[in-house]
C-alpha cells in the first residue's frame, strides 16, 4: 500500500497548498524509503472492493516499486528550481502514487483503477499551463488516446469475469495471476485487451503520436512520464501478463513485431526531429519498443536502465530549456560546455541510449535482443539499435558542438539528481554479468531467460559506434518522420472528425427527425381540434361569416337571436345518430 | 419511521403556509433532520424489506399504502435526501418567491422518498406522477429561457409516460389481482407481453432513453439548477428504479424473452446520447445527454441481467453496477447542474463558446468542475467508475460481449466531450464572459456530493455491501 | 332485486328534496324580495335531509320500490352526489341570485331539476325513465335562461330545441321497445332491445349526460347562463344520466361496442374542441364532455366484470365534486377569459391552488378522486375485454392535459386582474377532492352490499 503515501500527500498539497516543494521531496524520499522497504519485505495486502483486490510486491513489483520512487525522487527535486506551484507536486504525487497502486496491483479492478488515475493526472500535468490553448488540446489528445487503448482493459475485465463465473475458474476473482489458466475465448479477449492497452499506454505503433503532444508538459512531467511510469506501465503490463501472451500463442510475437516496428520507426523519427524533446520523446517509443520484444527478464533490465537514461536526458533538456530558453537542437549549440555537470551529464546518458560499452542500456538492450529468436526480428531489432545510436549521438553533438555564454546561472541544488541518475545509466549494465544475471533473472520471474553472449555484445557495441559518428554528417529529414509518420493527422482524419461529424448528425437527427416528430404531435393535435371545432363553433365563426358573407347586409345584429345555427346542431345529431343506428342494424 | 422520513418535508412545506416561519430555515431544518433519519435508518437496516408500513387504501383493487425499503430502495432514498439537503443549502438566497420554492422542494422530496419506498403499484403511481407535477411548476415557475414552452413539454410528455405505465400496473392487477407489489412479485402475474411494452415505454419516457429523451434536454436547459439537480438526481432514477423494481420482478419471463430488446435500447442510448451530446454548444443541453448517456448504462445491465441463465454472478455484478450508477449519477450530475447554475447566475448564459478561461478567475469552480467532469467520465477513484465498470464486466460476463464493447466505447466518447468541454470554457484564453468564483453556499452545496463520490469510488464496500443481497434476489427472480 | 315494496319510505330522499322545493316555492310567494335567502335555506335542510336520509339507508339491501324505482347502490350514490352538490350550488346561486325578484325560483327551479336527475337515476322503467327526462329538462331549459338576457336566451332555445328534439327520439324509442317487446320495465327486457331502439334511448340520455352527438348545447349553456347554473347544468344532471345509462347498458341492451364508440368520440371531440378556447366556461364545458367519454366507458362496460360499477359510481362522484369546484373558481374570480386569471395566485392563493386541484383533479393526477375514478375507468375497459379504450382514454387524457395547463399556467404569472369573490365552495370541493381521493378506499368500502 506504499501508494497511499504519494497519493494522500498529493491530495492534501491540491487542497492546502503550504510549503508545495520541501513537502514533495520529502514525500517522495519517503516513498522511496519504502519502496525499498516494501522491495526486500515484500508485502501483500488484500481487502475488498468489487471483488477482493490486492496489492502485493513480488520480484518484478519489487523493481518497479524502487525504480519508480527513485525516478521521480530525482524528478521533484529537479522540478522545485523550475516549478513553485502546490498544485504542480500535488498532481506529481497523485501521479506516482497511481503509478505505484498500478504495478503492486493484483487483479484487473485496481490495476485499472492506478492505470486510469494515472492517465488522468498525466492530461493535467500536460496541460499545466492551461492558459495555452495548444498544450491543452496536447494534453487531451494525450488522455483520449492513451484511454481509446484503456477500453481493451475494460473489455479484458469483462472477459475475464465471464470467464470466471462459466470457466470454474479458481483463484482469485480478475487476478493477475489467474490470467492464463482461462478457458477460452475468454483467454484471448482477455489477452487482447491487456495487449492494447499496454501498447496505448506505452505509446507503440499506432498510438505513438500522443507521447509527442505530452511533450507540452513542464519537462519534469516529460522526465517522468517517459521514464519510469506512464508509458513505463504499458511495458510493466505487458511484462506482468507475459504467461497469458504465452499461452495464447499469438499475443507474444504480435506484441514482440510491434515493439519491433515502432523501434524501427520511431527511431527513424527521432533521428529526423530537430527539437531535442521531441528527439527524446521519439527515442522514448522506440525504445519501449525494445522492452516488449524479449524475454520478461531482459525488458525489465530495458525498463528500469531507460528509466535512468530517459529521466536523466529529459531533465537535461529542460534544465537548458529553463537557462537558454530553447530546446531547438539547432540553438542548443554550446549548452553542453555552459553547463558542464548537465552536459557531462547528458553525454553520459545519451551515449548510453546510443548503446555504447559499456554502459546500461548497450548490455540490456542486447539482454533483449537476446532472447529473440526470429531472425527477421532480430535485424530489426539491431538496425533500431543502430538508428538509436544515430540520433543518440546528433542530441550530443548539438549541445556539445560549439561554445556560448549567454544564460541563466546554473542551479547547483535541483541539478543534483542529473550526476546521480548519471551513474545509474552509466552502471546498470551490470546486469548482463553472469551472476547478477542470474539473480536478477529470478528475480523478475523469469528464470533461465537468456543471457546475452559476448559476441552480440560486441557486434552491437561496434555498430553503435559507427551509427553514433552518422551524427557529424547531415541526414536528410523527410517530412512524413519529422511529422511523427502523420499518425496523428491520420487519427484525425480517419477517426476524430468522422466521430465529430457522426455527432453532429446525430445532433441534428435528434432536433429535427425525433423531436420534430415528438413536435408534430401537438400541432397535428392542433390541427385535428381546429376541425373538430368547426362544427360546434360554427355559430360566432362559421355559419354566421358565410352566412353574412353571402347575405351581405344582412347584418350580425339580425341574425344572433335568430339562432342561426340550431338547425345545424339539430341536423348534426340528427346524422349521428342516424349513422349509428344504421351501423348497428348493419352489425347485427 | 420510513412513514416520517417520507412525510416530514410534507409536512413542513404545510409549516410554510404559516406566515412568519422563516422558509429557509424550515427548509433546511427539515432536509437535514430528514437526512438524519435515512442515517439512522440505514444503520438500523438489517435485511429483507426492512421499516414496512401496510396500510389499506383501496381494498377492492388490492391496492394500500404499503411502503418498505431494501437493498435498493435504500441507497436511492438516501441519496435523495442528501441531494435534497444540498438544494436547500444551494437555494439559500433564492429571492423569488422563496417560500413556494421551498414548499416545492419539500413536496418534490415526499414524493420521490415515497416513490422509492412504495411497495404498492398504486402508491408508486402516484408519487411518479406528482414528481411530474412538482416539477413542471419548478420549472415554469423558476426557470429561465423559454421555460413556459420546456415546462409543458416536460410535464405533456413524461405524463404520456406516466400514463403507458398506469395502464401497465393495469394490466398487472388484472393479471394479478392485486396492486400490491410483494404479492405480485411472489407470484409474478400471468399477462401479455405487451404489459411489459406499457410499463417499458411508460419508465423509458422518464429515465429517459432512446428514443423517448427529448423532453429533457429543454427541460434541463430553462429549469433553475436545483430543479436541473433533482430532474436529472432523482427523477430520472425513478424510470430504471421502476425497471428494477417492477418490470423485471413481475415480468420475469417477458423481461427474458425481450432483454435483447432492452439491451440495445441500453446500448443505442449509451452511444446516441453520448454522440449528441458532443455536438452541443449549450452545457446544460451536454449534460442532459449525457444523462441519457449515463441512464443507457443502467438499461443495458438491467437488460442483462435478464440474459439466459448460467453466469449468475455476472448477472448480478451488472445489477449491483446499475443500482451503484443510479447513486453516483445522481451525486455527480446533481453536482454538475449545480455548478452549472453557477455559470447561470454569474453571466446568464450555457453557451460553451462565450466562456474561456474560467480557471484564471475561479480556481476552486474549475477545480469542482474538474472532478465532477472526470468522475461523470468514469475516472477510477470516484464513483462513476464503480459503478460503469461492474456494469461492463457484468454485462460481457453475462455473455453481451458485443453490446459490452460498444458500450465501453461510450465512455471514451464521454471523455472526449467532457474534456472538450473543459478546454473550451475552463482554460485556455479568456472568453467573453467573466465567471467570479464560487461563494461559500456553493461550495458547501457541491462538495460533499463530490466527496461522496469519491468516498464511493475509493471504498465502495458499504454501498455495495447493502446492495448485493438485492442484486442477487432480483437475478434469481427474474431467472424464474 | 332482493325485495319487491310499495313503501314510500324507500323513496324518502326524493320526497325530502320535493318537499323542499313546493316548501321553497310556497314560502318565496309570501317572503318579501330581500328576505328571499330564507328559501335557500329551507332548500338547505331539504338537501341535507336528502343527503342524511341516503346515508341512513346506504349498504342496506336493495329495495325496488313500486316496481319501477330501483333503490340500490347506483341510485343511492346518484343521490349522494346530486344532493351534496345541489348542496354546493345553492350558495353559488345565493351570491348570484339576491335582488332578484324571482331569487326563490331559482333555488325551487335548482330543486326541481335535481329532483329530476334522482329519479333519472332510480328509473327501471322505461316509462319512467321518460317521466324523470322530462322532469330533469324542464326546469333545466328555464334556468338556462333565466337571465334573460341575449346570451342566455339563445343558450336556452339551443338548449331547449336539441333536448325537445331528441327527447322526441327517445320517446320513439320507448315505444319501439315496448313494441317489440311488449314491456317497459327494465327487468323484463332482459338485455334483449332492438339495435335501432337503443340508438334512439341513448339519444336523449346523452342530451342530459352532455354526451355526442347531445353534446351541442353544452357550450353555449356553460357560457351563456349565469356561472352558477352552468356549474348546476355540468354537473348534476349527468349524475343521473349516467346512472341511468349505465342501468340501461347493464338491464336493456347488450351492444358494449355502441357505447364505447360513443365514449371514444366524445372524449376526443371534446378535448379537441376544448384546446384553443379562451374563454373559460366554453373550456370547462368542453372539458366536461370529454369527461362525458370517460364516464361512458364504465357504461359500455356494465356486465362485463365487477369494476364497471364501481368505476362508474365513482368516477360520477369525483368527477362531480371536481367539476362543480372548477366553476365554483370561475364564479368566484368572476371573469371568463383566460387572461383574467394571471396573477390569481397572487391576489386569492387559495383560490388559485383549488382550481389547480381541481383542474389537475379532472386530468386525473392523483391523488385526487378522478384519478382513482380514472385507475377504475381504465382496469374497467381492460377487464371487459377494451383495451384499446383505454389507450384512447389515456391518449385522451394526455391531450385535455394541454387546454388544462393552458389555464394553470397564467395562475402563477404577473398580471392583475379583478379582485375576486369569495371562494369557500371551491375549496371545499378541492378539498373534497383530494380526501376523496386519499380515502377513497373507505369510500368504497361503504356501501358493501355492491363491493367486497
Amino acid at each position: 500500500m506504499i501508494w497511499i503515501l504519494p497519493t494522500a500527500v498529493g491530495a492534501l498539497l491540491l487542497l492546502v497548498r503550504r510549503a508545495p516543494r520541501a513537502t514533495a521531496v520529502s514525500t517522495a524520499a519517503a516513498t522511496l524509503a519504502l519502496a525499498v522497504w516494501a522491495a526486500v519485505t515484500r508485502p501483500a495486502t488484500s481487502f475488498p472492493l468489487i471483488f477482493t483486490s490486492g496489492f502485493s510486491v513480488d520480484g518484478l513489483a519489487a523493481v518497479m516499486v524502487v525504480t519508480v520512487a527513485a525516478v521521480a525522487l530525482a524528478v521533484l527535486v529537479f522540478a522545485t528550481g523550475e516549478l513553485r506551484e502546490a498544485r504542480f507536486y500535488g498532481l506529481m504525487l497523485i501521479f506516482v502514487g497511481a503509478m505505484l497502486a498500478t504495478v503492486t496491483a493484483t487483479e484487473l479492478t485496481v490495476l485499472l483503477m492506478g492505470w486510469e488515475v494515472m492517465g488522468a493526472m498525466s492530461y493535467a500535468l500536460i496541460g499545466y499551463w492551461w492558459r495555452d490553448g495548444d498544450r491543452v488540446t496536447s494534453a487531451g489528445v494525450a488522455f483520449v488516446t492513451t484511454r481509446a487503448g484503456d477500453l481493451g482493459l475494460y473489455v479484458a475485465a469483462g472477459a475475464a469475469f465471464a470467464a470466471f463465473t462459466t470457466g470454474g475458474t479458481s483463484g482469485q476473482v480478475l487476478g493477475l495471476a489467474a490470467l492464463p489458466e482461462l478457458p477460452q475465448p475468454w483467454r484471448d479477449l482477455v489477452a487482447g485487451g491487456i495487449v492494447l492497452a499496454a501498447l496505448g499506454k506505452s505509446a507503440q505503433l499506432p498510438f505513438s503520436f500522443w507521447l509527442s503532444r505530452a511533450m507540452a508538459g513542464p519537462s519534469p512531467v516529460s522526465a517522468l512520464l517517459h521514464s519510469a511510469t506512464m508509458v513505463a506501465a504499458g511495458a510493466y503490463l505487458l511484462l506482468r501478463v507475459e504467461p497469458l501472451l504465452a499461452a495464447t500463442g499469438w499475443a507474444g510475437p504480435l506484441v514482440a513485431w510491434v515493439g519491433g516496428l515502432t523501434a524501427l520507426l520511431l527511431g527513424g523519427v527521432a533521428l529526423a526531429q530537430r527539437d531535442l524533446k521531441q528527439l527524446l520523446a521519439a527515442s522514448t517509443c522506440a525504445q519501449l519498443g525494445f522492452m516488449v520484444m524479449g524475454s520478461v527478464a531482459g525488458g525489465a533490465a530495458h525498463l528500469v536502465a531507460h528509466a535512468a537514461v530517459k529521466s536523466l536526458l529529459f531533465l537535461g533538456a529542460g534544465a537548458w530549456l529553463t537557462a537558454l530558453g530553447t530546446k531547438d537542437l539547432s540553438e542548443l549549440r554550446g549548452a553542453g560546455r555552459r553547463y558542464p555537470v548537465v552536459g557531462v551529464s547528458f553525454a553520459v546518458g545519451a551515449l548510453a541510449l546510443a548503446g555504447l560499452p559499456p554502459l546500461s542500456l548497450w548490455v540490456t538492450k542486447d539482454s533483449v535482443l537476446a532472447a529473440v529468436h526470429d531472425p527477421w526480428l532480430h535485424a530489426v531489432g539491431l538496425a533500431a539499435g543502430a538508428l538509436s545510436a544515430a540520433y543518440a549521438g546528433r542530441a550530443l553533438v548539438a549541445v556539445w558542438r560549439g561554445s556560448r555564454s549567454d544564460g541563466r546561472p546554473a542551479e547547483t541544488l535541483s541539478w543534483a539528481p542529473l550526476p546521480v541518475l548519471a551513474a545509474g545509466a552509466a552502471v546498470l549494465g551490470v546486469v548482463g554479468l553472469p551472476a547478477v544475471w542470474a539473480w536478477w533473472s529470478g528475480l523478475v520471474g523469469d528464470p533461465g531467460a537468456a543471457r546475452v553472449d559476448a559476441g552480440s555484445l560486441a557486434l552491437s557495441g561496434a555498430l553503435a559506434a559507427a551509427a553514433v559518428l552518422t551524427a557529424l554528417v547531415r541526414l536528410p529529414e523527410p517530412r512524413v518522420l519529422t511529422g511523427w509518420l502523420g499518425l496523428e493527422a491520420a487519427a484525425r482524419a480517419v477517426l476524430w472528425r468522422p466521430l465529430l461529424a457522426l455527432a453532429r448528425g446525430a445532433a441534428w437527427f435528434d432536433d429535427r427527425v425525433l423531436d420534430g416528430a415528438v413536435e408534430a404531435v401537438p400541432r397535428l393535435g392542433m390541427a385535428a381540434a381546429r376541425l373538430a371545432r368547426t362544427p360546434f363553433e360554427m355559430g360566432v365563426d362559421g355559419v354566421v361569416r358565410a352566412v353574412g358573407g353571402a347575405a351581405m347586409g344582412l347584418g350580425r345584429l339580425a341574425r344572433r337571436p335568430q339562432t342561426g345555427q340550431v338547425h345545424t346542431y339539430l341536423a348534426q345529431a340528427a346524422v349521428g345518430l342516424i349513422i349509428l343506428a344504421v351501423a348497428i342494424v348493419l352489425v347485427r | 419511521m420510513l412513514d416520517l422520513v417520507i412525510f416530514l418535508p410534507l409536512l413542513a412545506a404545510a409549516l410554510l403556509a404559516v406566515p412568519g416561519v422563516s422558509a429557509r430555515w424550515v427548509w433546511l431544518g427539515a432536509t437535514a433532520v430528514d437526512l438524519a433519519l435515512v442515517v439512522a435508518m440505514w444503520l438500523g437496516y438489517d435485511g429483507g424489506i426492512g421499516y414496512e408500513t401496510r396500510l389499506r387504501w383501496i381494498p377492492s383493487v388490492g391496492a394500500g399504502y404499503h411502503v418498505g425499503v431494501d437493498g435498493l430502495s435504500l441507497p436511492l432514498i438516501a441519496m435523495t435526501a442528501v441531494l435534497f439537503l444540498l438544494c436547500a443549502v444551494y437555494s439559500w438566497r433564492e429571492t423569488r418567491r422563496p417560500r413556494s420554492y421551498a414548499a416545492l422542494f419539500l413536496f418534490l422530496q415526499t414524493v420521490s422518498i415515497g416513490l422509492f419506498a412504495a411497495l404498492d403499484l398504486l402508491v408508486f403511481f402516484v408519487f411518479f406522477d406528482l414528481s411530474i407535477v412538482g416539477m413542471y411548476f419548478v420549472i415554469a415557475g423558476w426557470g429561465h429561457g423559454d421555460r413556459a414552452r420546456s415546462a409543458l413539454k416536460f410535464f405533456l410528455y413524461t405524463f404520456l409516460g406516466s400514463l403507458a405505465l398506469l395502464l401497465g400496473f393495469i394490466g398487472l392487477y388484472l393479471g394479478g389481482g392485486t396492486f400490491d407489489m410483494v404479492e405480485l412479485i411472489a407470484e409474478p402475474p400471468v399477462v401479455p407481453a405487451v404489459v411489459l411494452l406499457a410499463i417499458g415505454v411508460g419508465l423509458a419516457v422518464k429515465t429517459p432513453t432512446v428514443p423517448f429523451h427529448t423532453w429533457l434536454p429543454p427541460a434541463h436547459t430553462d429549469a433553475p439548477a436545483a430543479g436541473s439537480a433533482i430532474l436529472a438526481g432523482v427523477l430520472l432514477k425513478m424510470g430504471t428504479y421502476g425497471f428494477a423494481r417492477i418490470a423485471m420482478p413481475m415480468l420475469p419471463e417477458a423481461w427474458r424473452a425481450y432483454a435483447w430488446v432492452i439491451i440495445a435500447v441500453g446500448v443505442a442510448s449509451v452511444l446516441y446520447g453520448a454522440l449528441v451530446a458532443l455536438a452541443q454548444d449549450d452545457l446544460k443541453r451536454l449534460i442532459a445527454y449525457t444523462s441519457v448517456n449515463h441512464m443507457g448504462y443502467i438499461v443495458l445491465a438491467l437488460g442483462a441481467a435478464g440474459l439466459a441463465p448460467g453466469a449468475g454472478r455476472a448477472r448480478e455484478l451488472a445489477v449491483s453496477g446499475a443500482v451503484t450508477q443510479m447513486v453516483s449519477h445522481g451525486l455527480i450530475t446533481g453536482a454538475l447542474f449545480l455548478l452549472t447554475g453557477v455559470l447561470w447566475d454569474r453571466a446568464r448564459s450555457y453557451d460553451i463558446g462565450r466562456y474561456g478561461g474560467i480557471a484564471g478567475t475561479a480556481p476552486v469552480f474549475t477545480a469542482m468542475v474538474a472532478v465532477a467532469a472526470f468522475a461523470s467520465l468514469g475516472l477510477p477513484g470516484l464513483s462513476g467508475f464503480i459503478a460503469e465498470f461492474q456494469i461492463f464486466t457484468g454485462v460481457i460476463g453475462a455473455g453481451a460481449v458485443v453490446a459490452g464493447v460498444l458500450a465501453i466505447l461510450g465512455i471514451l466518447i464521454t471523455a472526449a466531450l467532457l474534456l472538450r468541454v473543459f478546454h473550451r470554457a475552463f482554460l485556455g484564453a479568456p472568453g467573453e464572459l467573466q465567471v467570479s468564483d464560487v461563494r461559500p453556499r456553493e461550495l458547501m452545496a457541491v462538495a460533499p456530493l463530490l466527496v461522496l463520490s469519491l468516498v464511493i469510488g475509493l471504498a465502495p464496500r458499504w454501498l455495495l455491501d447493502l446492495v448485493e443481497p438485492f442484486s442477487a434476489a432480483l437475478v434469481s427472480l427474474v431467472s424464474r | 332485486m332482493t325485495g319487491m315494496a310499495e313503501n314510500p319510505l324507500d323513496l324518502l330522499p326524493e320526497l325530502l328534496i320535493l318537499a323542499g322545493a313546493v316548501l321553497g316555492l310556497l314560502t318565496g310567494l309570501f317572503v318579501p324580495r330581500e328576505r328571499q335567502g330564507v328559501v335557500a335555506w329551507i332548500c338547505a335542510a331539504a338537501l341535507a335531509g336528502s343527503l342524511a336520509a341516503t346515508l341512513a339507508v346506504i349498504g342496506r339491501p336493495d329495495v325496488m320500490a313500486f316496481e319501477s324505482f330501483a333503490v340500490d347502490l347506483p341510485t343511492n350514490v346518484a343521490r349522494l352526489t346530486v344532493a351534496a352538490t345541489t348542496l354546493l350550488v345553492l350558495p353559488l346561486a345565493r351570491s348570484w341570485a339576491p335582488g332578484d325578484r324571482r331569487e326563490s325560483e331559482v333555488y325551487t327551479l335548482v330543486m326541481l331539476a335535481a329532483l329530476g336527475a334522482l329519479v333519472l337515476a332510480g328509473a327501471d322503467d322505461l316509462l319512467v325513465l321518460v317521466a324523470a327526462y322530462l322532469l330533469a329538462s324542464i326546469p333545466a331549459y328555464a334556468l338556462t335562461g333565466f337571465a334573460k338576457d341575449a346570451a342566455g336566451t339563445e343558450a336556452a332555445l339551443k338548449y331547449y330545441l336539441l333536448g325537445a328534439f331528441l327527447g322526441v327520439l327517445m320517446l320513439a324509442g320507448v315505444t319501439l321497445v315496448y313494441g317489440t317487446a311488449g314491456v317497459t320495465a327494465y327487468p323484463d327486457l332482459d338485455r334483449a332491445a332492438p339495435g335501432v331502439a337503443v340508438v334512439l334511448l341513448l339519444a336523449g340520455l346523452l342530451v342530459k349526460a352532455g354526451g355526442v352527438p347531445g353534446h351541442f348545447w353544452v357550450p353555449d349553456a356553460a357560457e351563456g347562463a349565469s356561472r352558477p347554473v352552468a356549474a348546476f347544468l355540468t354537473t348534476v344532471p349527468k349524475a343521473g344520466a349516467f346512472v341511468a345509462l349505465y342501468r340501461l347498458a347493464q338491464d336493456v341492451f347488450d351492444q358494449p361496442m355502441l357505447p364505447a364508440v360513443l365514449a371514444a368520440v366524445t372524449m376526443t371531440l371534446g378535448n379537441l374542441a376544448a384546446f384553443a378556447q379562451d374563454n373559460v366556461r366554453r373550456l370547462l364545458a368542453y372539458s366536461t364532455v370529454s369527461q362525458a367519454g370517460y364516464l361512458l366507458v364504465p357504461v359500455a362496460m356494465a356486465g362485463r366484470g365487477d369494476l364497471a360499477e364501481p368505476a362508474l359510481l365513482f368516477y360520477v362522484a369525483a368527477y362531480a365534486v371536481t367539476n362543480l369546484g372548477a366553476f365554483a373558481v370561475v364564479a368566484a374570480a368572476g371573469t371568463d377569459r383566460l387572461s383574467g386569471y394571471a396573477g390569481l395566485a397572487r391576489r386569492s392563493p387559495l383560490l388559485a391552488f383549488s382550481l389547480v386541484v381541481c383542474l389537475l383533479g379532472l386530468v386525473g393526477t392523483p391523488p385526487t378522486a378522478v384519478f382513482v375514478g380514472k385507475v377504475l375507468v381504465f382496469a374497467a375497459a381492460w377487464q371487459g375485454g377494451y383495451a384499446w379504450l383505454a389507450v384512447v382514454a389515456a391518449v385522451n387524457t394526455v391531450a385535455s392535459l394541454f387546454y388544462y395547463l393552458r389555464w394553470i399556467r397564467p395562475l402563477y404569472a404577473e398580471g392583475e386582474g379583478e379582485p375576486v369573490g369569495n371562494g369557500w365552495v371551491a375549496c371545499v370541493c378541492a378539498a373534497v377532492s383530494l380526501v376523496l381521493g386519499i380515502a377513497s378506499g373507505a369510500v368504497l368500502l361503504i356501501p358493501s352490499g355492491g363491493i367486497n
